[in-house]
């Protein structure tokens, strides 16, 4: 086992020096988000501040959400290979234009038990179809559930089954990148695709995969996933305001973002482009409570605070801090008080989902795609949504998005449960250099 | 950066045959050595065609590890079964529990205890869900914290809010393979310094009549079972500098030099199939042993991954 780290802090331009060819870069980039299809129609949507939800029809209160709107393949149709999955989907389309992006959709040139696959999943919940097929056959005329009639009911070719098998999109991953590596599923609620990330960041330092394809998806947009936000009240019944002083709750989005990882040294032998560079990564746990986030943030601080020195930098490096940001009373306080704790005053932060929602286990990966954007496109996020900052948020926050020469950030995830990670993102090394 | 060499200082297992930690591992393993079985009639699966026999774990010792007892509610199994098997071992461990790290493996998502039932009838109409009803008695039937009861990622979530951890932690899902890159995260979090000591394992629950069906219906073999698997990692010199006992070490293996142990099939027909919590079970099981093992687990469509497991005789 060996490991690579950037060393101690010497700024982006140290880190980069330091690590040399054995960097680990992002070369491949594929998203689907309420803003469309491709990095591209997420960073235009980003500088130009578009709000990218649209109304949906629901009887419960939620009137709004983010919703894929792209023509996508009916893979998740009765008879398509993940029936009543559209999490799968999205995953699945993403990986082939991660791919594409990465120039490895018509081959990969790293042994099969060399590259990993790391993905964070989301919820398989009971959906429509699902109680159609499985459960209200069921159901009896007194309103209650045969038991008995459900235990004999095995026909094979249902698809809960399958579906709630939670490394199914994973499998698929694998088997379409031919992995023998390492794979792993992460289920850390919103902090899912960012731990996964972490995890293939890792695994390519020590030395255990050359290639790791990562990230994350979810879709919970359908009656039984919005009910379950809505009893917890975590919903916004009008819109999402990250850091406003009227928030009051977050907007429900679905999406994918899924990322090829390689080492700078192996994306330049074969030619890739490397568009930015993953430094670091931490994670830690609130201890504090179910339901409600630390008030003080200090789980968050813990992950922040480990992200940099997963990453050999210290805070004075890190030019914006992409918030988890959901537009909750309590989640945006406590994440800022944090956030001011690492970084004093001076970061800029701004939370996207008020423009594409909260994507849940998919959250991690799609704003990690939002900081590649900014670091790319030299911009910071704007904060969708906000009109009016709560005075108790002490961090500057970034509400329209502007022009930014960006070296290094880090983007939070936070999960359900108490459950945090910090990414640490820098700009790709100019073409050619060993190290700027 | 040379990696630690990374000891095993605690062991913790909740599974049908009983409780034990530590040292009464060892009386645990040699029943199961015996020949012993846990596997009993379990009423909710009796009209399944294989009988309803499951590997059901007995009370749990839980109001002593809660911080809040009407918190109970919000357990699911399976966080039931990693909250038992954890509080133990983190009472014991004397170091500094805001930087213990916690890597768990768990299952697919678990279903609540009947709170949804109400719901899901009210919510029907023609054999369809009405989303007129689903928002009208349907929603007010909806108990308001139930959905945070079935994340699969509440399992650690309940340990470290409970249990004081905020150390480097995340929830693998899967089936045999989620304990094992579990142990796996935990054995390089360690020995990449990351983290100065790591709870690894899982927990896993398939005993409910939905998990169990369905596990029919995909064609898994042996009777469902719970369970729970823990142990204690840290770096060798500093467990030994503290006085710590250790049981031996979680190191990187190949199967093909050490004698592998198929998660899957461990003490399958004595206790059932404890699908994520399996291999912690069998790592567990394994450090009571007399020699150095492999224990592997590959999920469905998926590649193997392994573990070493060195055992040292004192246990």
């Amino acid at each position: 086992m060996h490991t690579v780290s950037p060393g101690s802090a010497r700024g982006h331009a140290g880190a980069l020096a330091a690590l040399g060819d054995e960097a680990i870069v992002i070369t491949g980039v594929g998203v689907l988000s309420a803003a469309g299809r491709g990095l591209g129609a997420l960073s235009t949507a980003l500088r130009a501040d578009a709000p990218c939800w649209s109304p949906i029809t629901s009887t419960l209160p939620v009137p709004r959400a983010a919703k894929v709107q792209v023509p996508l393949p009916p893979w998740d149709a009765p008879d398509g290979p993940f029936p009543d999955d559209r999490k799968a989907v999205l995953a699945l389309v993403a990986l082939e234009d991660a791919l594409i992006d990465a120039g490895l959709a018509e081959g990969i040139p790293y042994g099969p038990g060399r590259r990993g696959v790391f993905l964070g999943t989301g919820l398989s919940s009971v959906t429509p179809a699902e109680l159609a097929e499985d459960v209200y056959p069921h159901l009896t005329a007194d309103q209650r559930f045969d038991r008995p009639a459900m235990a004999r009911d095995l026909a094979p070719d249902r698809a809960a089954p399958r579906r709630h098998l939670p490394a199914r999109v994973t499998a698929a991953v694998a088997a379409r990148v031919g992995a023998e590596g390492p794979t792993g599923t992460n289920f850390s609620a919103c902090a899912a695709a960012a731990q996964a990330i972490a995890e293939g960041l890792w695994a390519l330092r020590r030395g255990e995969v050359d290639l790791a394809v990562v990230g994350g998806h979810d879709s919970m947009i359908h009656p039984l996933g919005l009910l379950s936000f809505v009893v917890l009240g975590a919903l916004s019944p009008g819109f999402c305001r990250p850091f406003d002083r009227g928030r009051d709750g977050f907007m429900i989005g679905e999406g994918a973002a899924t990322f090829v990882l390689e080492r700078l040294g192996d994306a330049r032998a074969r030619g890739a482009r490397p568009r930015a560079v993953l430094l670091g990564a931490g994670t830690s746990a609130d201890a504090w409570n179910a339901t409600a986030p630390h008030p003080e943030g200090a789980g968050a601080e813990l992950s922040m605070r480990r992200a940099l020195r997963d990453g050999g930098l210290s805070a004075d490096d890190v030019q914006y801090v992409n918030c988890h940001g959901t537009g909750t009373p309590l989640g945006d306080e406590a994440e800022t008080r944090a956030v001011a704790r690492v970084f004093g005053d001076r970061v800029p932060v701004s939370s996207i989902k008020g423009a594409i929602g909260h994507t849940i286990a998919a959250a991690g990966a799609l704003e990690c795609a939002a900081c590649v954007a900014a670091l790319e496109g030299g911009f910071l996020p704007g904060t969708v949504g906000l009109d009016e900052l709560d005075p108790e948020i002490a961090v500057p926050v970034v509400q329209a998005a502007r022009p930014a020469a960006l070296q290094v950030v880090l983007s939070n995830s936070f999960g359900f449960g108490g459950q945090n990670c910090s990414l640490l993102l820098g700009a790709a090394p100019p073409a050619g250099s060993a190290a700027p | 950066m040379s990696a630690a060499r990374v000891a095993v200082t605690g062991l913790g297992l909740v599974c049908p045959l009983g409780a034990a930690f530590n040292e009464q591992v060892a009386v645990l393993a040699a029943r199961l050595a015996a020949g012993e079985r846990a596997l009993r009639p379990h009423p909710p699966l009796a009209q399944l065609p294989d009988g309803g026999l499951a590997g059901v774990v007995g009370a749990l010792d839980l109001d002593r590890f809660l911080l809040r007892r009407k918190d109970k509610k919000l357990l699911a199994r399976p966080s039931a079964l990693a909250l038992a098997c954890a509080g133990p071992l983190v009472s014991a461990y004397p170091g500094d529990r805001r930087e213990l790290a916690l890597y768990l493996g768990v299952g697919r998502e678990p279903p609540d205890d009947g709170e949804s039932e109400a719901t899901l009838a009210l919510s029907a109409r023609d054999g369809l869900l009405d989303e007129g009803l689903l928002a009208g008695p349907g929603r007010d039937r909806y108990p308001p914290l139930l959905p945070l009861k079935t994340l699969p990622n509440m399992a650690p979530a309940h340990i470290s809010i409970n249990l004081g951890l905020m150390g480097e932690n995340a929830a693998w899902a899967g089936v045999w393979g989620a304990g094992l890159l579990a142990l796996r995260a935990g054995l390089r979090a360690v020995a990449e310094g990351r983290a100065p000591a790591a709870l690894v394992g899982g927990a896993d629950s398939r005993v409910d009549l939905g998990s169990a069906r369905d596990r029919l219906r995909v064609g898994e073999e042996g009777a469902p079972a719970e369970g729970a698997a823990l142990l204690l990692l840290e770096p060798e010199a500093e467990a030994r500098s503290r006085g710590a006992k250790v049981y031996g070490w979680l190191v990187e293996a190949d199967p093909a030099e050490l004698g592998a142990i198929d998660a899957r099939g461990v003490n399958i027909d004595q206790m059932g199939d404890l699908g994520a919590a399996a291999a912690p079970v069998a790592a567990v099981l394994a450090l009571c042993g007399d020699r150095p093992r492999a224990v592997w687990a590959a999920d469905p469509g998926l590649p193997a991954l392994a573990v070493g497991v060195r055992p040292d005789t004192a246990c």
